[in-house]
Parts: structure tokens; C-alpha cells; sequence
């Protein structure tokens, strides 16, 4: 799989030569740059609106202070410091050094480095892999509207969630519903897997409809244990089945972007094997594809992601399931490409979502998911329209 | 008579009450145009799926190039072998060009300029050239087989099997695919193709074998099976059998039913 990363990427001569043009900004060729500058944007305005607002000037400010502090007690201090006061004998760093180096309240300080960031990043990373994941399970099943729902990941978590706050356990302190919900998401992905796999082989469809048929069973059991929870049970079941951002903490950061991280690779990594199955999964197989093991890292990889993302936000839907037709319809279908670009706009677009959700009906907030929806469905909608007139529908 | 590519052995492909194939033996050479010939249901496509490596067989044996089929890794066939499908429902809108490009996905890594070359010849011999920026879902049947079958010969596999190439293709391209799949076999490789068209069977071919019922009816060369009972009992009508005007091979002509 790693040496082929080249395959449709082998026409490459051919469009350099146009590219050796001056390109506009506009251009298709360099929509990436617009995803990463959208998510520079949505990353400052996350962190700096809200009740409590804070410069860019100052965001950076806090952040290189902070990021300074947790540098000095290491062993690095003193080399970094030799390097430190060399570079601020260079004009230029210097004088940017002294543009940042604005002034700013502890509560500023506070807000923006315990509350914010956290949070920021958290959105950050849960939609790239959200939106990875939806990326891979379209191309796996190759179904457009696959997402990971479909293999029971978010109902597995939701379950799992909602019997801890049901049951009032409480064994891991705060970790106990993040770990109730990953450990759901893991289970219900097995189970799937598990009932659809059949002599060393796994029929698509049957994958996709055992994930249905599980996905209502748990559904039902989540009814249940609502019918019987208590009202302040059923308030945090109802906030943490709409999901929500708030209460991120570093720790939690940690956690979801190494997950992520790894998963969105494993993913990547698999792009020529996903560019294949859009043939079909027998045509992959004559191409050399070992399908039956690329399904099962891929599912491994995206029931990681998920879940470890529904884990501490709630079920979150959308992301997975429009950001990749967005890039197809911006981009093509090339996962070389769709990929990455997906963590990138999916990460801005839960980004913006979660800046909806906190800051338009201040101080209440919205729950993410209801946004998403929100956001979501009018854009999906408008997303359908476009690839119908473009290309007479889902190609 | 070179070494056989194929090894075949009391084939047999069951499915719940259907036997599919039953108990077939054959052996496939190489440097040769093979075609397997039959009518609908006669397990054609079950038997080239067999070949491929789709389909385990029920019992028998396939061996391919003296190694037992399913010991083949997925890998190491795509470099042996390429497949046409019947015909190609593609999920994601891929440009021509970049279907043909899947092709090269087995084999070792080459420089971007030997890749587009490769694709670029494949594109050429199969007169798809100018559709290549255009997108796959978009093109008509008949062009996304030849598309197809870009892909195929990128691929650039000693042995290629082919599911009725040229079921969508109007006359010409038709010839032109047989022409590509009989200079492919006279450069020493392996080509087994499944035909509709008689006549284009009986030219093209250098061995046929007639199907039916799972069964092999007849196997030999054009002239071998060009037996008109045979063929007549293989495909349920009359036909009259006689030598081509100006090619060395039957020319087969049927009816309905047979006037007197």
C-alpha cells in the first residue's frame, strides 16, 4: 500500500505545466489554502469571542506565554534561552515579538487558556476525524451516505453513555461516561462486524443492514432506560445526546487528538485502496487490494475516531456525512486529496458550528448538534442541488 | 504448444440448489485468444470468475502458473492477471483518465513520466485519448468499456481475462478490442474472453470452448467446434455452417427457424 501513492497522482506532468502558471487564489487548485486559512480564522474567532473577548494580538500573546512557562521547566531552558536572546537580536523577530506582546487581564488569560482553547481544539480535532471518518466509510462502503452511524458507532456510544448516568456509575470519576460511551462504540462496532462477517468474507450490505437493525435494538434500549430515568438523569441524558463542547479540558484534548491523529494517518494511508473500491470491491481485489484487511483497519481506525470523539461531546451528526461531498463536488473524488482536505474543512466547519451554538443566544448556549443540524441540513440540501445540476446527481 | 497458464481440474461451482459449473477440466496456454462461447446461464462468467481468483471453487483443483489459486496473494495476482468486468458501476465521479490510472496500482513504482506515458499508450490503442478529463459516470456504455479496458491494459499483466468486451461497442471498436487482445497474445500472452458475437468468436479465437448448461459442449480450434448440431443443441436455433468469403474460419449463419 505505501509505495502506490503515486497512481492517480501519475498525470502529474501533464497538469504541472499549467500550474506553472500563475494561479489565482481562486482557482480550484488552491482550495486548500482557503480551507486552512477559513480554519486559522474559525480557530481565532472560537477563541476569542465570546463574554469575554480577546485579540488575536492577544491570543497569541497568551499562548506563546503559556507555552514559554511549560518550556522553562524542562531541560530545553537554557539552550532556548541562548536561542531566545540571539533571535531577538534579529530586528525582525524583535519587532514581531514586541507587536504580539500586548497587554491583558488575568481573566482574559484564564477564560482563554483554561476555557477556550481547550474547547477550540477539541472542536478542532473532533470534526478532522469526524469528517475523515465520513470521508473513509463512503469510500469503504461505497455508499455516499454512508457515515459512521452507519456501523452503529454513535448509538453504541450514546448507549453506553446513558446507562452510566441511568446506573449512576461512577467508577472512573470523571472519566466514567466518556469511558462508558468509547467502551459502547467499541462493542456495537464488534457486534456489527461480528454478524456480518461469514466465512472469512463480509457482504457489504449486509455489514450496512446489521448496522441498522442494531442501531433500532439499541435505540429501543436507550427508549427504556429513559422511560426510566429520573429527571435530572434525563436533563444530562438530553445535553449529552445533543452533544456539546463545553466543559473540554486539556486532558480530554490530549486523548482525542492523539486518537485522531493516528486514525486520520491509518486512514490516508489507505487513499489508493479507497480510489479502487470506487470500482467495485471484486475490481479492487484484480488490483491487488486485500479488501477484507482494509476494512477491517479502516473500521478499527473510524469506530477509534468516533468514539473516542462521541465520548466527550455527544453525538455530533453532519460533519461526517457533508463535509466529504463538499470537497468531491470542490475537488474530485481523489482520496489522495478528499482526505486531507477533509480533516482540514471539517475541523473549521465544527469550528464555526460551535461558534453558532456559544455565541448567538448568549449567554445560553445551543447544543452542537442541534447547529450542526441546523447548519447542516440547509447546506446538504444546497450541496444535493449543485451536484444534481453539475453532474446529474450522485456519480 | 507453450507451457498452461491455467490448470483446471473437475471444476465444479455450487450455489444452494444451482450447480453453477460442473465438474469442468481445461487447460489454457499461453500466447493463445481464447473464447469462451455459450449461452445465457451456461456458467461462462462463473468459470472466468474462477479464473480471476473471485471464486473458490467447490471442488477440483485451479492451478494458475503452477500455484494453486487461493495461495495466490491479491498482490501478486494483480501482477499476473487483469480483469474486465462486464461492465463498471463507479461509485465516485473519477475522470477517464484517472480510471485508466487505477490500473498501475500493483505494479512496482514507476517515474510520473513512465506512468503517463503507459496511460497515455493504454488511452491511444483503445481511442479513449480524448476522453480523458471527462468524468467516468458521464461517459455512454460503450465508451466506459473501452475506458475500461484502458485500465486493463495499463495494468500491463501477462494474462488478461475479459467479461464480453465488446458486449457495448459498436462494430469497429468491436474488431479494434479483439485486434488489441489477439496482438496481446501473439506477444506471448494469455487472453481468455467470453463473446457473444459468434462470428466475431470463430474469427478472433484460436481455441474455443463452448459452454452449456455448466458444462464444456465442445473445446478446439474454430474449425473443431464449428460442428452444426453441436451448436445448434448448444444454443437452441438453426444454423448453417459454412466458410468465411475471405477469412480462414466458419462463418455461421442462424434463424429462427430454418426455411425449406
Amino acid at each position: 500500500m505505501t509505495s502506490r501513492e503515486h497512481s492517480t497522482s501519475s498525470t502529474a506532468p501533464a497538469r504541472e505545466e499549467v500550474s506553472s502558471r500563475r494561479v489565482s487564489f481562486f482557482a480550484p487548485e488552491m482550495i486548500q489554502w482557503w480551507f486552512v486559512l477559513a480554519l486559522v480564522i474559525a480557530l481565532f474567532l472560537n477563541i476569542g469571542m465570546g463574554a469575554v473577548e480577546a485579540s488575536p494580538r492577544q491570543i497569541v500573546s497568551i499562548i506563546s506565554v503559556h507555552i514559554w512557562g511549560l518550556l522553562d521547566d524542562s531541560l530545553l531552558a537554557s539552550p532556548l534561552e541562548a536561542i531566545g536572546s540571539w533571535l531577538m537580536n534579529i530586528g525582525v523577530v524583535a519587532n514581531i515579538v514586541h507587536w504580539i506582546d500586548v497587554p491583558y487581564t488575568r481573566q482574559i488569560d484564564s477564560v482563554v487558556w483554561n476555557i477556550r482553547l481547550p474547547r477550540t481544539l477539541l472542536a478542532t480535532v473532533v470534526g478532522a476525524g469526524l469528517a475523515v471518518s465520513g470521508a473513509s466509510m463512503q469510500g469503504l462502503f461505497r455508499n455516499p451516505l454512508a457515515d459512521p452511524g452507519l456501523i452503529g458507532v454513535s448509538t453504541g456510544a450514546s448507549l453506553g453513555a446513558i446507562l452510566a448516568i441511568v446506573a449512576g456509575l461512577s467508577f472512573f470519576g470523571m472519566w466514567t461516561l466518556p469511558f462508558a460511551a468509547f467502551l459502547g462504540a467499541m462493542l456495537t462496532t464488534l457486534l456489527v462486524y461480528t454478524i456480518a462477517r461469514h466465512n472469512g468474507r463480509t457482504e457489504v450490505v449486509t455489514l450496512i443492514l446489521a448496522g441498522v437493525a442494531i442501531t433500532a435494538i439499541l435505540g429501543a434500549a436507550i427508549g427504556m432506560l429513559m422511560t426510566i430515568a429520573t429527571d435530572a438523569q434525563l436533563r444530562s441524558i438530553t445535553f449529552w445526546t445533543l452533544g456539546s463542547l463545553g466543559g473540554a479540558r486539556w486532558s480530554q484534548v490530549g486523548i482525542v487528538t492523539l486518537v485522531t491523529f493516528v486514525g486520520s494517518i491509518v486512514c490516508i494511508r489507505r487513499a489508493n485502496a479507497l480510489n479502487l473500491l470506487a470500482l467495485g470491491e471484486r475490481e479492487a481485489r484484480h488490483l491487488g487490494i486485500e479488501i477484507e484487511q482494509v476494512r477491517v483497519i479502516l473500521i478499527v481506525a473510524v469506530a477509534m475516531m468516533v468514539g473516542s470523539g462521541v465520548a466527550f461531546t455527544g453525538t455530533i451528526g453532519f460533519v461526517g456525512l457533508v463535509v466529504p461531498h463538499l470537497i468531491r463536488l470542490l475537488r474530485g473524488p481523489d482520496h489522495h486529496r478528499l482526505l486531507p482536505l477533509a480533516t482540514i474543512a471539517g475541523a473549521t466547519l465544527l469550528l464555526f458550528a460551535d461558534l453558532i451554538s456559544r455565541t448567538i443566544a448568549q449567554p445560553r448556549e445551543i447544543p452542537i448538534g442541534v447547529t450542526m443540524s441546523l447548519v447542516g441540513g440547509p447546506f446538504f440540501l444546497w450541496l444535493l442541488l449543485r451536484m444534481r445540476d453539475r453532474q446529474g446527481g450522485w456519480g | 504448444m507453450t507451457e498452461a497458464v491455467y490448470e483446471i481440474r473437475n471444476l465444479s461451482v455450487i450455489r444452494g440448489e444451482n450447480t453453477l459449473i460442473d465438474d469442468i477440466s481445461l487447460e489454457v496456454a499461453s500466447g493463445e485468444v481464447t473464447v469462451i462461447l455459450g449461452p445465457n446461464g451456461a456458467g461462462k462468467s462463473t468459470l472466468v470468475g474462477v479464473m480471476a481468483g473471485d471464486i473458490p471453487p467447490d471442488r477440483g483443483t485451479v492451478r494458475f502458473r503452477n500455484r494453486e489459486m487461493r495461495e495466490w496473494s491479491a498482490r501478486d495476482l494483480a501482477r499476473q492477471r487483469a480483469v474486465l468486468p462486464q461492465s463498471t458501476f463507479l461509485q465516485f465521479a473519477f475522470r477517464a483518465e484517472e480510471v485508466v490510472a487505477m490500473g498501475r496500482s500493483a505494479l512496482p513504482p514507476a517515474s510520473p513520466q513512465q506512468e503517463h506515458e503507459a496511460i497515455t499508450a493504454a488511452m491511444t490503442h483503445t481511442e479513449t485519448a480524448h476522453l480523458r478529463e471527462r468524468l467516468f459516470p458521464q461517459l455512454s456504455g460503450g465508451e466506459q468499456s473501452r475506458v475500461s479496458f484502458a485500465r486493463v491494459l495499463t495494468q500491463s499483466t501477462p494474462v488478461i481475462l475479459l467479461d464480453e468486451p465488446t458486449a457495448s461497442l459498436d462494430l469497429r471498436h468491436q474488431h479494434d478490442v479483439m485486434t488489441v487482445a489477439r496482438g496481446i497474445a501473439r506477444d506471448g500472452g494469455t487472453v481468455v474472453a467470453i463473446v457473444h458475437d459468434i462470428n466475431l468468436a470463430f474469427t478472433y479465437a484460436d481455441r474455443l470452448v463452448l459452454m452449456d448448461e455448466g458444462r464444456i459442449a465442445a473445446v478446439g480450434t474454430p474449425w473443431e467446434v464449428a460442428d452444426q448440431s453441436v451448436l445448434q443443441q448448444t444454443f437452441g436455433c438453426p444454423m448453417v455452417v459454412m466458410q468465411h468469403p475471405y477469412l480462414n474460419c466458419p462463418l455461421v449463419l442462424s434463424t429462427s427457424e430454418i426455411p425449406l
